[in-house]
């Protein structure tokens, strides 16, 4: 009986839950059906969630709200009321078996496919499980390049996006129902006028087949305009490499090569596209086995924190706009030592004046002195969000340094025209003032949002006659086109699309539409006229005319096409080109106050901003949920005279601030304001404010609408991401929804650091050695039961605080969300935190980041003072918690030294019909007033357990892997038997800087930790 | 003036006093029986199905195997109900003009489910999977009772969770060999027998909550 | 009456001592029967409490107590209905009001049984015209007690698994858990208080039979007397019955309130993890019920005219007391501080060194210093000692101190225990507050009654008193 609120023999609420969302699909009974679903999968939610003891007076009425208010009504009679309640007959339930059952189904068992999820254009791969035709949960793809069978936060929520209720259900044309048919008109029209007067825009695309329908569009509809648009796809580093090597190239790394690593405002291991990969490839170098382990170095420069902050060796922190600056000191630095003949003496000349700012040149000469040290093997690396030049000059010191071909290659765009006119969305607006746009096809995206302020796209689709939005949500772009149609979620359509390395990634849907909308491939065919056909026909047929040598079947099943990585490029460096930008480079001073805008982690570029998971999962850095705030440095704060929580009111300066770029200067309002609550970053750059995109929503999402400021609002140019600004302290407050107020560990012994060299010596194994063992006890100490004895380590060295484990945990074990409100009063309920800790000055800090779940204590505080045992220990060394016979004392937390329980204040679970659709069948779904925490993902172990004991094998620890293990992109999570030598967890455990937090204690926690090891720069303080 | 209180009220007093003490005591004790009652637990009332399917004539006249219709039983958490189709395999020949199964045609035509109603829930809180029994020797009969004897299927056990636990705490005397799982009529030929399929079987007595609460 | 043991208080002499010039006789006590009224006239006196005509001040405290029970009741359904949520509760606070109010009333609870058993052991004169007062205290307190540890269960229609019983799940409460412990002994305590109080008030149930006016309230109070007609036989089993239960119950004040410390005892929270809190909580106790005796004896004394009965023999023992208990309280803060040192624990020293008088709730700490320790310092006066509007003050403020008490244990340990990243504020809501205020008036609200129904002052045990004093007097 899955507690996920759909029934067990699934064919039922599946069925209905097709059959009412089928109805959705066509128009005009959409929201009575609607609702029809809503009740036919809410009611066994709430029964689910009413948990019934066979004797327990609440339980035994089939309705829970029947059973409450009887529970009310007798509440007085006291024991009489129980034995009434007791007593009345039990419900009779339905067992709904499908018509034809689907071969490759077994009611209760999950099956898993292979797609991809796609942002930017760029597919990560993923599988996922589907329980009878309903998609619960995403998994990285071990096979696929861009995943390595690890995800981000984002790709773990895309269920809850799919089953979103708030999702475009109908098309409409001004808010008002219209048929397809409306559409069909307007396509028509645009193909008998070979069109004329059409400009479509579309997401930047790396699908071969999209690109092949693009090219017969073109064809078809030579007049047509194509633009292709979103505002954080890379720009810069195509246009720095095509300054740099004469044509747009994009950058690949090899970062297991790179002994050295220099990121330049550049967040490689959680933003950049291949993000997961590099994650692992940094990591790989970073795990530190013993004292002698060969660890890479690595060096942050950025404003604010980001994981690659997190996890780096030495962080500077320099304002965005100075980055350039440093690269070209950096790039001084490294010619002066190694007296290249390369560039032209102009360029050498003016090199050799430039001077590091005295602030800064220590650690410039250091970093400088060690990548001459490191030819071959070390990397620079630039931001999307630096100007063209620093990518140009990152090139150069590698090339400088021969890096190229060895940790740095270059390949062709793997995106369709990147880095050509075509993705500049000004060319929209400036193809409608010319009046050449009749006919406006927006296919995707948000760019009436996203658009930088220079772009005024919104005014300017309401100029065009016929203009039609494809997409997913009632968003500001849909309301400002005449006609919105719904669009497929990436689990919901057929496809393909290529991952940053150019790997050629098939998409399956893994369940019918839910509202029946159309894919961008189904409008362009209808643009084209071609006949209809189902998705799967002409994805096969395009597939097996496009990669004849690779059929679809294998890489469906496998989720990938090896060998298709795009192949790297001989390059030259055209010092010529460059030595003027060079030279250039960092004239500009410095305004005052600088914005720097970046992606949310979690919400991007306001595309996830209405979805639940993600917004209440806390910013790495901030822990801020529910919100954006604008974070600055404490210093900054102090000369604003602002708090946490007090509200700044930013406004751009006029245009003179605009960016080089095609952004018509007339265009720009003479002033954006947005008003954001501060909130304090120590380590962030002085005189900088960055702000994330995402918010302050206000199309039809009730979820996101309302919910902070729109960073893109103060974005003026598509290549300028740090302008100046003017903050003025608003005077009042919001408080923030922050899930850890304390900056500080107070100099507790709970995230351990240490150097490398550190390790190496006797008195740092020493210290540590303090903190694991046995304790000294009065009492013998329990043997182990026979059988595998469950145990985890997490690597606090690897870990970058990405959080995608929190959201793997809340998507595998069905935790609810609660919002601001109940965040703010600290009621979350994730069973995972990540807690954050700064050490050291307040301008320069050290920050430690620490995973934080239920540490499984062997001595378990927690269970001893359970009233009613609801809390006990398995054999197997598991802290079970009994959700059913806890009444809810709440001893257990108080007396739980880590506080990673969580309780249900009160009845939090999502009711919402469709969203319920996304929980996981095999997790108790828990009623109000019930205690829960982590249980190492019991589901899953029981699962091994049985799938061995029915196949008639032993199990193996590798046979379990946790929600949050599974998910993490450094493997900075080991899981398994403690009775398996060999397994990664023991290993972990006989390092010299494995640890127990608050070992003192004698809890004898089963999760014990790797101390974070640092490899500085001895050179440097 | 008269006395306030006759004599009799004696005796009124020693009963009131009495029966109060009966009131609390039965007050304490209802609930606990109620709960053990077949009302409360749902044991042995016959439940009203769609299709008036008799286990007695599949199971003991046709000798169909009960995991011919109930096939996820050894693969599954779920043994499942037959899908229409399945059972149409053979009632496309026998009986297929048969009034009674009239809503099984209408299924596979329409593709309408049919709407079996349950005779064994199990709260949501509890995850029993019949895979991990049937493939460890526990027999269908030992929890369903004689299926092959009911017409209309009632349930035998209490399915609470002290009926549970009886067998978890001592797994061994339900013990079967595999090939016997299916046979409601199966005795073990030697007590020693199902010590022998313990060992074999490897089987564990799994008393933690997590074993079918998570 | 057995020739009782050990030093005992002569009654003190026979002429008038009033409390207006109290030093008249420095070395001598004051009488604790004034004027040795006869029986008639005690009976007279006392047993008119329960007819006289409701005046407008007790219509107004009835009223305005009323209003206050039905909030209560409201804001507990509304907490039933939506979850604790609607209380200030969170993580790391899990117990916020809730705990602290039982705790506090549980507390205030302890001087009646203290005084009716314990003093009555001790052959304390003093205690008997005082003791079914503060017995009623205690049952009305503990009837507050006991609603929140239901209340404050996440599922309140489950508590009945914190009992024992023969459950079709097979399941049992956990003995290694204080909780169950708790209830047990909250409900043995409670049971024990009423029989206690209910046996000492039969004989005077039945005064009330024969003096009522009406014959509906003489047959009312005759069923509750039970058929007592005051026979020498009847008296013999009274007495044996009431020593025996004197014995049963002085135990409890003991254990009940060392089992609710073993709530907090038992666990490893810094603040909390410490032996000293049994024989601590028991003083707060004692402490918190006496202050509370005066807080209501004082006006009771004044409405009722009861200036002879209880004289400021009563106020100067009770004050004694709570000036002994103040010093016990005092020594387990200066105890927690010196262990939080000694022990060189760093959590608990952050707790009891820096958190407590210097973190975010140090202003509840110093007013709890200030009302436990330094206001009681006033008792050691004799004068202040008899001055009823003093002790009135001292009374209310010692009982704002011991809930701060509480206050510092719960929440303030709980706020910031051992891993800071976990460390959050408690702020209570309207529903925390409402339901403090609704317990006091549910409080007042049984007490305004039973001043009303039964004679607050025991009649035949003060009649015994009298001819003891009598008959040592001839002697």
């Amino acid at each position: 009986m899955p507690t996920d609120g759909f029934d067990l023999e699934h064919g039922v609420r599946q069925e209905a839950l097709e059959r009412a969302v089928a109805r959705v699909g066509h128009g005009w009974h959409g929201i009575a059906a609607l609702v029809e679903l809503a009740a036919a999968s809410a009611w066994p939610a709430e029964r689910a969630a009413h948990e019934a003891a066979p004797d327990d007076p609440g339980a035994a009425p089939g309705d829970p709200a029947l059973s409450r208010r009887s529970f009310l009504q007798l509440a007085g009679s006291g024991a009489a009321a129980v034995g009434l309640a007791a007593c009345s007959s039990r419900p009779s339930r339905e067992i709904l078996p499908y018509a034809s059952q689907p071969p490759e189904l077994t009611p209760g068992v999950p099956l898993h496919y292979a797609t991809a999820l796609v942002e930017d254009g760029f597919a990560t791969g993923v599988l996922v499980a589907s329980h009878e035709g309903r998609p619960t949960k995403v998994e990285g793809n071990p096979d696929h390049p861009a995943s390595l069978g690890a995800t981000r936060a984002i790709e773990q929520a895309a269920v809850l996006q799919l089953f979103d209720p708030e999702r475009a259900r109908l098309i409409t044309e001004r808010g008002a129902p219209a048929p397809w048919a409306a559409i069909e008109a307007v396509l028509d029209a645009a193909r008998a006028a070979r069109g004329d007067g059409l400009h479509l825009v579309l997401e930047p695309t790396t699908s071969p087949i999209a690109i092949e329908l693009i090219r017969r569009v073109r064809a078809a509809l030579p007049a047509a305009g194509v633009t292709f648009w979103s505002p954080f796809s890379p720009r810069a580093s195509l246009a720095g490499n095509r300054l740099a090597f004469g044509r747009p190239l994009q950058t690949q790394l090899e970062l297991r090569a790179a002994d050295v690593i220099v990121a330049l405002d550049a967040d490689l291991v959680a933003e950049h596209p291949m993000a997961l990969a590099y994650a692992r490839q940094i990591s790989d170098r970073r795990r530190v086995v013993d004292g002698g382990s060969a660890m890479s170095r690595l060096y942050a420069i950025e404003a604010g924190y980001t994981a690659t902050g997190v996890i780096a060796d030495h962080r500077f922190s320099v304002r965005g706009s100075q980055i350039e600056r440093v690269a070209g000191e950096l790039l001084a630095a490294v010619l002066g030592r190694l007296g290249l003949a390369g560039p032209p003496p102009a360029l050498t000349a003016r090199l050799a004046s430039v001077a590091p700012a005295a602030e800064r040149a220590p650690w410039i000469v250091a970093i400088a002195a060690e990548l001459t040290g490191a030819p071959g093997r070390s990397v620079v690396v630039a931001g999307e969000r630096q100007p063209l030049v620093v990518h140009a000059i990152a090139a150069a010191i590698n090339a400088a340094l021969g890096n190229l071909g060895r940790t740095v290659g270059y390949t062709e765009p793997v995106a369709f025209e990147a880095g050509q006119p075509s993705h500049d969305l000004a060319g929209v607006v400036r193809a409608i003032d010319r009046g050449a746009v009749t006919r406006l096809l927006v296919l995707g995206g948000n760019p009436v949002y996203t658009a930088p302020q220079g772009v005024a796209l919104a005014g300017a689709i309401g100029r065009v006659a016929d203009s039609v939005y494809l997409g997913l949500y009632d968003h500001e772009t849909a309301r400002a086109c005449r006609y919105a149609v719904p669009g497929l979620h990436e689990l919901e359509q057929w496809g393909a699309a290529r991952a940053y390395d150019g790997t050629l990634t098939p998409i399956q849907p893994l369940i019918e539409p839910l509202f029946g909308g159309r894919s961008v491939a189904d409008v362009l065919h209808r643009l084209l006229d071609d006949p209809p056909a189902d998705a799967r026909d002409r994805l096969a047929a395009a597939w097996s005319r496009l990669v004849p040598d690779a059929p679809l079947e294998a890489a469906l099943g496998l989720g990938a096409v090896p060998g298709t990585a795009a192949p790297h490029v001989a390059v030259e460096l055209a010092w010529g080109a460059l030595a003027p930008v060079i030279s250039a480079a960092g004239a500009r001073s410095p305004a005052p106050l600088e914005l720097a805008i970046r992606p949310h982690p979690f919400v991007h570029d306001g595309r996830y901003t209405n979805n639940p998971w993600l917004l209440e999962l806390p910013e790495p850095i901030t822990k801020l949920t529910w919100d954006c705030a604008a974070q600055l440095s404490p210093a900054t704060a102090a000369r604003l005279g602002v708090a946490d929580g007090d509200l700044l009111a930013l406004t751009v300066a006029g245009p003179g601030a605009a960016g080089g770029d095609t952004v018509v200067a007339a265009a720009l309002a003479p002033t954006a304001t947005i008003e954001l609550p501060a909130i304090i970053v120590p380590g962030h750059a002085d005189d900088a404010i960055t702000v994330h995109a995402g918010f302050g929503r206000d199309g039809g999402e009730h979820t996101a609408r309302g919910i902070g400021a729109s960073a893109f609002r103060l974005w003026r140019s598509a290549l300028e991401f740090h302008p100046a600004i003017t903050a003025v302290a608003r005077g009042d407050r919001r408080p923030l929804a922050i899930t850890q107020a304390e900056l500080s560990d107070e100099d507790r012994p709970l995230a351990l650091t240490g150097t490398l060299a550190g390790l190496a010596g006797p008195a740092v194994r020493d210290a540590l050695a303090h903190h694991r063992g046995a304790q000294p006890s009065l009492y013998a100490r329990r043997p182990h039961a026979p059988g595998a004895q469950w145990a985890m380590s997490i690597d606090l060295t690897t870990c970058t605080g990405c959080s995608a484990c929190v959201m793997a945990c809340a998507a595998e074990n069905n935790t609810p969300v609660v919002g601001a409100r109940q965040v703010r009063n600290g009621r979350e309920m994730h069973w995972l935190r990540i807690d954050r800790y700064y050490r050291g000055p307040a301008d320069a800090p050290v920050l430690a980041v620490q995973p934080m779940a239920c540490q499984h204590c062997e001595l378990a505080p927690c269970e001893y003072v359970c009233p009613v045992e609801a809390t006990t220990h398995s054999p197997d060394g598991l802290n079970e918690m009994t959700y059913n016979r806890c009444i809810g004392t709440r001893f257990c937390s108080n007396n739980c030294p880590y506080k990673v329980r969580r309780f249900n204040w009160f009845d939090f679970k999502d009711h919402r019909g469709l969203r319920i659709a996304a929980r996981n069948p095999d997790v108790t779904v828990r009623d109000r007033g019930v205690m829960e925490k982590c249980t190492y993902c019991v589901q899953r172990i029981r699962r091994a357990e049985i799938d061995a004991r029915v196949a008639d094998r032993p199990l193996a620890g590798s046979d379990v892997r946790t929600a949050c293990q599974q998910v993490c992109p450094t493997q900075a999570i080991a899981f398994g038997s403690l009775t398996e030598v060999d397994s990664p967890v023991v290993e972990h455990r006989r390092r010299p800087h494995s640890y127990a937090v608050l070992h003192d204690q004698g809890t004898a926690p089963r999760t014990q930790y790797l101390a974070r090891i640092r490899n500085p720069n001895g050179a440097l303080p | 003036m008269a006395a306030l209180f006759p004599p009799w009220t004696n005796t009124a007093t020693h009963v009131v006093l009495g029966a109060l003490g009966a009131l609390v005591a039965g007050a304490l004790a209802a609930p606990m029986v109620c709960a053990r009652m077949p009302d409360a637990t749902g044991v042995g009332d016959p439940v009203l199905q769609p299709i008036a399917f008799d286990h007695r004539h599949h199971v003991r006249d046709d000798g169909i195997d009960c995991l011919y219709c109930h096939e996820g039983a050894e693969r599954s958490a779920f043994a499942g109900v037959p899908a229409a189709d399945r059972c149409m395999g053979c009632h496309d020949q026998v009986w297929n003009d048969s009034p009674l199964i009239a809503p099984l045609r209408a299924s596979v035509e329409t593709g309408a489910v049919i709407h079996w109603q349950r005779v064994h829930s199990l709260p949501d809180f509890v995850y029993f999977d019949h895979a991990v029994h049937v493939t460890r020797g526990i027999g269908c009969v030992s929890c369903h009772g004689r299926v092959d004897e009911m017409a209309a299927v009632y349930q035998v056990g209490r399915l609470t969770m002290r009926w549970c636990l009886d067998c978890h705490r001592d797994p061994e005397p339900r013990l079967r060999p595999r090939d016997q799982i299916t046979n409601s009529t199966w005795q073990p030929d030697s007590p020693g027998q199902t010590t022998a399929l313990a060992r074999q079987y490897g089987t564990r007595r799994l008393t933690h909550c997590s074993t079918c609460h998570r | 009456m057995p020739e009782p043991i050990g030093p005992r208080d002569r009654g003190g002499t026979a002429e008038r001592t009033d409390g207006a010039r109290p030093d008249v006789l420095p070395d001598v006590l004051p009488d604790v029967l004034i004027g040795r009224p006869d029986d008639a006239a005690l009976s007279a006196q006392l047993l008119a409490t329960t007819t006289r005509p409701f005046t407008r001040g007790w219509k107004l405290g009835f009223a305005i107590c009323g209003a206050l029970t039905l909030l209560l009741f409201a804001l507990v359904t509304l907490t039933v209905l939506r979850g604790i949520g609607v209380w200030g509760n969170n993580m790391p606070v899990a117990w916020g009001f809730g705990i602290i109010n039982f705790v506090w009333w549980i507390g205030i609870g302890h001087a009646g049984t203290f005084i009716s058993a314990i003093l009555l052991l001790l052959e304390q004169r003093w205690r008997t015209s005082i003791n079914r007062f503060t017995e009623g205290m205690t049952l009305f307190a503990v009837m507050q007690a006991g609603l929140f540890p239901l209340l404050h269960l996440g599922r309140p229609w489950f508590a009945y698994w914190l009992f024992p019983y023969p459950s079709v799940m097979d399941t049992w409460p956990q003995v290694r858990s204080a909780l169950p412990w708790d209830a047990a002994a909250v409900t043995t305590y409670f049971l024990v208080s009423v029989m206690f109080w209910y046996l000492g008030l039969i004989p005077d149930l039945a005064a009330l039979r024969d003096h009522a006016p009406t014959r509906p309230r003489r047959i009312a109070y005759g069923i509750f007397a039970l058929g007592w007609r005051g026979s020498v036989e009847q008296w013999r089993h009274h007495k044996v019955a009431y020593l025996l239960l004197a014995g049963l119950a002085t135990p409890l004040v003991v254990s009940v309130h060392s089992i609710v410390s073993f709530d907090f005892a038992s666990t490893g929270l810094p603040g909390w993890h410490s032996t000293i809190f049994p024989p601590f909580f028991v003083a707060g106790a004692i402490l918190s019920g006496f202050a509370m005796v005066l807080t209501l004896i004082i006006p009771a004394r004044r409405v009722f005219r009861l200036d002879n009965v209880i004289t400021l023999r009563h106020f100067d023992a009770a004050a004694k007391l709570l000036l002994v208990m103040s010093w016990i309280a005092t020594y387990a803060y200066a105890i927690e501080l010196f262990m939080a040192w000694y022990s060189d624990d760093p959590y608990e020293g952050y707790q009891q060194l820096v958190n407590r008088p210097g973190g975010w709730y140090a202003w509840g700490y110093w007013l709890m210093i200030f009302c436990n320790c330094v206001v009681t310092q006033l008792l050691w006066s004799r004068r202040l000692r008899r001055n009823l509007k003093l002790l009135f003050v001292i009374g209310l403020l010692v009982n704002l101190g011991m809930w701060l008490e509480r206050f510092e244990i719960i929440v303030v340990s709980l706020s910031r225990d051992f891993l800071p990243s976990a460390w959050h504020l408690f702020v209570p809501t309207w529903v925390d507050l409402g339901i403090l205020t609704g317990t006091l008036g549910f409080f007042g609200l049984l007490f305004l009654g039973f001043l009303r129904l039964v004679p607050f002052v025991p009649v035949a045990e003060l009649k015994q008193l009298r001819a003891e004093l009598a008959h040592e007097e001839a002697a």
